[in-house]
């Protein structure tokens, strides 16, 4: 079995196990935990209040929008990037037709392109505001410098592949190393935040709730 | 008369070899898979598939050509030439699937797209995973980037 066939088959399978089994395990820990230590969630259950923080986060509607509307932007433009180009690219759409035969909208490669560019661009203007910003600096570490790397690793070289820069198969291969990379630290890392993001919004959601105080 | 016999012998076996290299001969060598009655608007350059080089290589006809029928593949290799009806990809495979070549002929389940990304894919990997020598499999191996400025 050569490079390739070993990434798109086993070790593919393997990233996607420990992506998905790591998540429900983090999310059972953390349920578990919360049982033990925050009851009072529970008792002050409150969809309402679950849903309204949520909203009001996944919406730039809120405080943090307010106060560093920049970030915000930033912020948002970075997320829609990492989460709608890589799922919606034409290339890994051929991929999921061949592997399961399933196929679904795709963008077109001009824009995806583009908003390749972006994402790596906003990762740019995060890694700078780690470095230059006190408030951000201070509770920086070294972790942080190499999980934005390994976030942006994927696109850095999804890029230089499809535009053929360097040699094209070497930098087809470091992108599916790259890309299964991130899916496998992301259960055990910050990057967990795109599943406990809405566990936390929801907690202090109706944790400010039920004293009737918005957390927005 | 053993002496026509082996002279009549050995002109038919010429005559069958002459046939044989002739329609050999006959085979275009690299096709640009760039039908435009399908690909109206493409993404990528249009794949060059090495026709020749995959015939001198042992490939049978039937490996690719394909006409099905009850899941079976009925084609009769003589219609096999250039220009004949119904012999291009895109005779069947359409922008969708589903079109039948004739009534009692299966319907196509894959768009030209997709029949070409199985035939050429699919092939090579099975071809690498029996731990052979293989094709290409990744997008810019057949879809280079350079020919992209060019393409009409």
């Amino acid at each position: 079995m050569n490079l390739y066939e070993l990434l798109r088959g086993p070790l593919l399978w393997l990233s996607f196990g420990v992506f998905l089994g790591g998540m429900v395990v983090r999310l059972a820990l953390f349920v578990a935990t919360s049982r033990k230590k925050d009851k009072p969630i529970y008792r002050f259950w409150s969809w309402k209040w679950l849903w309204l923080s949520i909203v009001h986060w996944i919406v730039p509607v809120n405080v943090t929008a307010k106060k560093n509307p920049i970030v915000t932007i930033v912020g948002f433009l970075f997320h829609i990037c990492l989460l709608v180009t890589p799922l919606f690219l034409l290339a890994h759409g051929v991929l999921w037709y061949e592997s399961w035969e399933i196929s679904w909208w795709s963008l077109s490669e001009k824009v995806a392109d583009y908003m390749t560019l972006v994402a790596i661009g906003c990762g740019l203007f995060f890694l700078v505001r780690r470095m230059v910003a006190p408030h951000v600096r201070v509770i920086t570490t070294a972790a942080d410098y190499v999980l934005l790397a390994v976030t942006l690793a994927p696109f850095v070289t999804g890029y230089l592949a499809y535009h053929q820069y360097f040699d094209y198969y070497t930098v087809m291969i470091l992108h599916m190393i790259f890309g299964e990379l991130m899916l496998v630290v992301i259960p055990f890392t910050k990057l967990s935040h795109f599943l406990m993001f809405f566990v936390s919004r929801a907690v202090t959601g109706m944790e400010f709730g039920r004293r009737d105080a918005p957390s927005w | 008369m053993r002496g026509v016999r082996v002279l009549l012998l050995v002109g038919i076996l010429g005559m069958v070899v002459c046939t044989w290299t002739l329609q050999l001969n006959a085979q275009p060598e690299d096709i640009l898979l760039d039908d435009h009655s399908v690909f109206k608007s493409r993404e990528r350059s249009p794949a060059a598939f090495r026709h020749m080089y995959h015939i001198s290589n042992g490939i049978e006809c039937k490996t690719c050509h394909h006409r099905f029928k009850g899941g079976k593949n009925i084609l009769d290799e003589t219609e096999l030439q250039e220009g004949a009806e119904g012999i291009k990809c895109s005779s069947c495979h359409k922008q969708t699937p589903g079109f039948r070549f004739a009534p009692d002929l299966d319907p196509t389940k894959r768009n030209l797209q997709q029949a070409f990304h199985r035939q050429c894919m699919g092939c090579h990997r099975q071809v690498s995973q029996e731990g052979k020598k293989a094709g290409p499999v990744t997008c810019g191996e057949c879809h280079p980037w350079k020919k992209k400025a060019s393409q009409s």
